[in-house]
């Protein structure tokens, strides 16, 4: 068979062609909805890649986040075996000089506080705080030296009927230079084991410590203490102190109810910038 | 798509149609076969349309879309399970002259028994050369391979093609005596 036989048999081969019967409309029209279908199931897909790609990685990403957050604020110094993290922050401040403040001039300006500030503040946190009477000036810094002479660190105290019984609320205000220790010591320092002690930078320079004072209650080691430090970019410090007032009568088996307030809840208020020695 | 676009496919389309649907029928061997591949082809080629009308070659670009299509149709199972070698039906015309419906006869056993039992690439590659008069370099464009590569193809092809054709004539001999005994 020659090439020209292959060509005139392919040719003879469609003889019998049938008719034609391809209609232009209805074949655009199936094109047409065909493409919508294809675009559709493209995007149904895209955003199921994305979704399942945001839900994969975003809990990876705020780990990750965590975690570059606390090895940029750790400190050089070895931290002691129940400090979660530790930051650090130049203590006291550049320009952070103790004012001296006579405690008559400040008391008005605390009475501010407590009802504009503390007393709302605690009562968000779901109990009905008394007044807190009296601030007074209070012993401070590491060398435990009773400072009576200025007012610079003043402590006021309420007790009040909290969810789990008694409890009590230590409020201290450290005026600019006249807190002691610097936050990275601060846990080392009181917080030894097992006591638990965590500090954190904030984004707005301040320095955030949280502490849990543990011992032993009818043979049980449960958290007695807990307190939250907030270290002010001007020097000044807030404390907040939760515990239980009758400690000693309580007894129960789950030792997260014995503080009333919990880390955040005190965080949240050492944080609260309405809360200062001074207007 | 836009309008203008719209039109110039549905121009492409009615012109190209028949022709598309001659050459697959010569890849396949079964006109049912035939206009689903120009159908599934033409589908694929309005896809594309917008890159191919930019190219100005959108005949070739069919032709090759109409030969990937038979080529993936070929490696389906129920493809491969399907036997082309039964009988063939009646159908010949009693009004016209007894040597053209023999003549023709004879053309689509050559398709149907002896073309389909070439390779599928082989028997591409005599389809467009031999019915769509390609040269060797359009064949090679369509069957995205090289010249050598259409050339050794085409002969490995013919060679393929005349040893089915010898087979189907001795059967058919072979039929015939068996007939006059």
């Amino acid at each position: 068979m020659s090439e020209q036989d292959l060509r005139d048999c392919m040719r003879e081969a469609l003889w019998d062609e049938p008719p034609l019967n391809f209609d232009p409309d209805s074949f655009m029209e199936r094109a047409e909805k065909l493409t919508k279908r294809r675009r559709a199931l493209a995007s149904v897909g895209v955003a199921t890649a994305l979704i399942i790609a945001t839900v994969a990685t975003l809990p990876a990403a705020i780990m990750a986040n965590r975690s570059q957050v606390d090895t940029a604020t750790s400190s050089e110094a070895a931290p002691p075996s129940s400090t979660k993290g530790l930051a650090t922050m130049k203590w006291p401040p550049n320009g952070a000089t103790r004012q001296n403040h006579v405690y008559a001039e400040v008391q008005p300006h605390l009475l501010v506080v407590w009802q504009d500030y503390l007393s709302p503040a605690i009562q968000r946190t779901g109990v009905d705080p008394n007044s807190i009477g009296t601030w007074s000036p209070d012993f401070q810094g590491s060398s435990y030296v009773q400072d009576n002479s200025v007012s610079d660190v003043l402590r006021g105290s309420v007790v009040y009927s909290g969810p789990t019984g008694s409890a009590q609320l230590d409020v201290t205000i450290a005026g600019p230079g006249a807190w002691d220790p610097a936050p990275d010591q601060l846990c080392q320092k009181y917080y030894s084991e097992p006591s638990t002690c965590t500090s954190t930078a904030q984004g707005d320079g301040s320095v955030l410590v949280i502490g849990e004072y543990m011992r032993d209650v009818q043979g049980k080691r449960v958290p007695a203490e807990r307190s939250a430090f907030h270290y002010r970019p001007d020097g000044s410090v807030v404390m907040m102190r939760s515990s239980n007032a009758m400690i000693s009568s309580v007894q129960k088996s789950s030792t997260d109810d014995l503080i009333p307030l919990t880390g955040e809840q005190l965080a949240a208020m050492a944080s609260n910038r309405g809360i200062t020695l001074t207007p | 798509m836009r309008k203008a676009e719209e039109q110039g496919f549905r121009e492409f389309a009615v012109t190209h149609a028949a022709s598309l649907r001659r050459t697959a029928f010569l890849f396949c061997g079964d006109w049912h076969t035939a206009e689903d591949l120009m159908q599934q082809s033409l589908m694929k080629l309005y896809q594309a349309w917008h890159r191919v009308q930019q190219q100005d070659h959108a005949g070739a670009y069919a032709r090759k879309i109409l030969l990937r299509t038979w080529l993936d149709e070929k490696r389906r199972p129920w493809r491969r399970a399907e036997q082309r070698d039964g009988e063939l039906p009646e159908q010949a015309d009693s009004n016209a002259d007894p040597d053209l419906v023999s003549g023709r006869l004879w053309a689509r056993e050559l398709i149907q028994k002896a073309l389909i039992k070439v390779p599928p690439r082989q028997r591409a590659v005599l389809v467009l050369r031999y019915f769509e008069d390609l040269s060797v370099t359009d064949v090679a464009a369509v069957m995205g391979c090289t010249e050598g590569t259409v050339k050794s193809q085409t002969a490995r092809g013919l060679v393929a093609l005349r040893a089915a054709v010898d087979a189907l004539e001795n059967n058919g001999s072979t039929m015939e005596s068996e007939v006059a005994s």
